[in-house]
């Protein structure tokens, strides 16, 4: 009876062990008692081949291992800009506008958030507002919404000074403008995204909504922190 | 006298007899498990069992360390040409419990010695088909892997009772969570329920892995960066008919996992402070708890080592 201690040569596996080298002997059977021979020149080149097979196994089983030593993927997606694109929404759903402003396309005009405007284009284009279709527009800059048709809706984070102006420029329409700034609400924003406990919430101010003629729903002033 | 003499003399008989009857008995059977040894030298696995099997049942070999020892070899050698696998194979089974019964019976020392490699052996596999199986993971394979692993370490313990098993079982528990990290992450077509246990049991391998060894670097970070991931997936989730009752209800939950995220990153990064992955970790968990002057120092601390290179 063959015992080839062969089969044991080059395990190094996951128990770091480290490859137990044995190679050159075999061991058999002689009668009751197993010894040690000398490997032919077959033998030899056959127990080198063995050794070469499991080798590579052994690499394989480590490189696929290797996969688990790797890090885990951090997924990058930017979950502000996804948390405010569905606050966004629901703002423009849940809020009511003059009527002769409820035909047509409702547009969703971002300032200066390429992420936020593509995760709303992403997941809400197709999507309506009542009767009307959704449109979601990016502009660069403040500047760019003048030339700009009518939005029911502008998100912008300037703050200070280029956040009034945009409010000056809409004074007299129903459009709701939402800021995500510390002065938000003082420079003219109608909802301003706050963080409260680690989360995105928002303020509103209702007294300049209606002002505008737009009738903030019940759903919305019920979440809002101030 | 004479019927007393008589009687001796049947007596002696009798017991001669017996001598004669039982040497011939072992002289047979001794002669089976050298048959049996031959057979298996010429690679007649299958035709040894035969032999030796119903000879190992009867009394006169229950107490040879060597017949059982045989047995085992044939045992394992038919283990291993017939690929079997799983954790109740029977001859890897049936190997494993007559090498443990030929070493408690005795043995030569060098047939203890052949014994307690192929017992080696024979935990290994159980070992590399642990791993294999964690390699190619499917969703319920986990019992299966655990009890491959517990067989191993069994046997190694048996083998060596000072053995410390505990890093091992740490590495298992951490390549178990990051496969099924690794499953959430695939598109494999699931339930809300499903994912659900799939991710719990990902944060229970981590937890486990840091459990033995809370220093590991690697299960610290893939915990954080399951939890934070799990966080994001919930995030996507919702859509144009999600309330605004279940949006806050949602991002509570998001929040709550972001912030479960946060203490295996630190841990993390304090082992490894100068390593991007966990600053860019910070960077991300900080922006999503809306914690920005945190996010931007470690910003800071990113562009400045990128400004080092």
């Amino acid at each position: 009876m063959h015992f080839e201690r062969s089969e044991y040569v080059p395990i190094h596996d996951a128990t770091s062990r480290g490859t137990q080298t044995r190679s050159g002997t075999v061991l058999r059977d002689d009668g009751l008692r197993l010894r040690a021979m000398k490997l032919s020149k077959t033998m030899r080149i056959g127990a080198l081949f063995i050794a070469c097979i499991c080798c590579a196994s052994s690499a394989m089983n480590l490189h696929a291992q290797g996969q688990f030593a790797q890090s885990s993927a951090l997924d990058e997606s930017d979950t502000r800009s996804i948390t405010k694109a569905n606050f966004l929404f629901h703002f423009a759903a849940s809020n009511e506008w003059p009527a002769e402003f409820m035909e047509g396309p409702f547009r969703l005009a971002i300032i200066g958030n390429p992420s936020l405007h593509a995760i709303l284009a992403d997941k809400y284009a197709m999507k309506s507002i009542g009767s009307q279709s959704l449109e979601i527009i990016a502009f660069d800059d403040a500047e760019s919404l003048e030339k700009a048709p009518f939005s029911h809706v502008i998100y912008s984070e300037e703050s200070g000074e280029t956040l009034q102006r945009i409010s000056e420029s809409i004074q007299d329409q129903p459009v709701l403008l939402i800021s995500d700034a510390a002065d938000g609400l003082q420079n003219g924003a109608l909802i301003n995204f706050v963080a409260v406990n680690n989360r995105i919430r928002y303020e509103i101010n209702s007294e300049e909504a209606s002002k505008r003629d737009l009738l903030i729903g019940n759903r919305i002033l019920s979440w809002a922190v101030k | 006298m004479s019927a007393m003499n008589i009687d001796i003399r049947s007596f002696l008989l009798a017991g001669m007899l017996v001598l004669v009857a039982a040497c011939s008995s072992s002289a047979w059977s001794q002669g089976e498990v050298q048959r049996a040894a031959d057979l298996g030298r010429a690679g007649k696995w299958t035709e040894a069992k035969q032999l030796l099997e119903p000879v190992l049942i009867s009394s006169n070999y229950q107490s040879s360390g060597r017949a059982w020892f045989v047995m085992g070899f044939i045992h394992k050698e038919l283990h291993k040409s017939q690929g079997e696998f799983g954790v109740d194979a029977p001859e890897r089974l049936a190997a494993v419990a007559c090498f443990q019964r030929a070493q408690q019976l005795g043995l030569s020392i060098s047939d203890q010695q052949m014994a307690s490699e192929a017992l080696d052996f024979l935990s290994r596999s159980y070992f590399r088909e642990a791993i294999g199986m964690v390699e190619g993971f499917t969703w319920g394979s986990t019992n299966d892997i655990i009890a491959l692993f517990s067989r191993y370490e069994a046997l190694e313990l048996s083998l060596n009772p000072n053995k410390d098993l505990g890093p091992q079982r740490s590495d298992l528990n951490r390549y178990l969570g990051q496969a099924h990290a690794m499953l959430l992450d695939s598109e494999f077509p699931r339930t809300s329920a499903e994912s659900q246990a799939i991710f719990e049991a990902a944060i229970g391998h981590y937890r486990s892995a840091l459990e033995s060894d809370p220093g590991e670097y690697a299960t610290q970070y893939n915990l954080a960066i399951t939890l934070y991931n799990e966080g994001v997936r919930k995030l996507k989730s919702i859509g144009h008919e999600t309330s605004m009752f279940e949006l806050m209800e949602i991002q509570d939950g998001c929040v709550a996992l972001f912030e479960q995220s946060l203490a295996p990153m630190q841990a993390a990064h304090a082992q490894q402070p100068g390593r991007l992955e966990t600053l860019k970790g910070l960077m991300t968990l900080h922006y999503a708890l809306s914690q920005k002057e945190e996010s931007d120092r470690y910003r800071a601390r990113i562009e400045q080592i990128l400004g080092d290179r």
